[in-house]
């Protein structure tokens, strides 16, 4: 069982109220308890993707991608999307949490769909060999 | 998964969903990294147009109209052309100096025709005797050549 002394309470308790002081232009969700992790069984997804992740595949499907994206073009309009929202709200008061819900619909949509199948095709090719 | 015709198409639509997570979730990290600098450059002031509509608009006509300006065309047309540096000069060389033969004075973009009738070279050419000649004899120097 977790017991922390006074002292370390009030620490905690410190860092916590300083944290939430600071100005904040990137919010995350909170680091998850381990006591409530230990003992689930790891979901297909969750080995998909470690096993993507350790043979450096992930690394590479991620570099093809925002290649490709480069390449016809996306990425120069969801930077000009950005640029737009900034000019409206003001240069001031943009965070980056903004800017990702600004162009997450519209990035999703406007992907070509000769990327999209290309990517869909290499993640097929790499995971069908191992069984799944 | 207890039918087995459904059992096909059912495993079908799982892979199909989870290449789709996998590429939304790189799709994702993509779309964070574009975010992140955007923000950075919106944030540091590095994107000068951003505040002013217009002055992209101003500039590029401004350039159009500098380009139209019969100043700026061509090397060798109208008498004064700018260089790289933005100087100017004349079209004749101006500077002055003697002539090492007859020791005149004598402009620098006129000394080539000087030299021709100095020094009896050229198709205008009178053969002069020169007293103080040090490089040439002065008669004999025109039936040399």
């Amino acid at each position: 069982m977790f017991k922390c002394s006074e002292k370390e309470r009030k620490k905690i308790c410190s860092t916590v109220l300083r944290e939430k002081r600071m100005k904040a232009s990137v919010k995350r969700p909170p680091t998850p308890d381990p006591e409530f992790e230990r003992d689930r069984e790891p979901t297909l997804k969750e080995i998909v993707n470690i096993r993507l992740t350790e043979s450096g595949e992930r690394e590479r499907l991620q570099e093809l991608l925002r290649e490709r994206l480069i390449e016809c073009g996306w990425k120069d309009e969801m930077k000009a999307l950005c640029r737009e929202f900034a000019r409206k709200k003001g240069s001031n008061n943009v965070t980056v949490d903004e800017l990702v819900a600004v162009i997450t619909p519209k990035g999703r949509a406007s992907v070509p769909d000769s990327v999209k199948a290309e990517m869909l095709q290499r993640i097929q090719k790499f995971l069908t060999p191992t069984a799944l | 998964m207890s039918l087995l015709k459904d059992d096909d198409s059912n495993s079908q639509v799982l892979k199909f969903n989870t290449f789709s997570n996998i590429f939304a979730d790189l799709l994702d990290t993509i779309v964070a990294n574009v975010a992140s600098e955007s923000h950075r450059i919106v944030r540091l002031g590095l994107d000068r147009y951003l505040d002013n509509e217009d002055e992209e608009l101003r500039l590029s006509t401004e350039a159009r109209v500098q380009a139209n300006d019969p100043r700026h065309t061509g090397e060798a047309s109208g008498k004064y052309v700018m260089d790289i540096f933005g100087q100017t000069h004349p079209h004749v060389a101006t500077e002055i100096f003697e002539c090492m033969n007859c020791s005149q004075s004598v402009m620098a973009g006129r000394f080539a025709p000087h030299l021709e009738k100095c020094m009896g070279k050229g198709r205008k050419a009178r053969v002069k005797s020169n007293n103080t000649s040090t490089k040439q004899n002065g008669s004999s120097g025109a039936a040399l050549i």
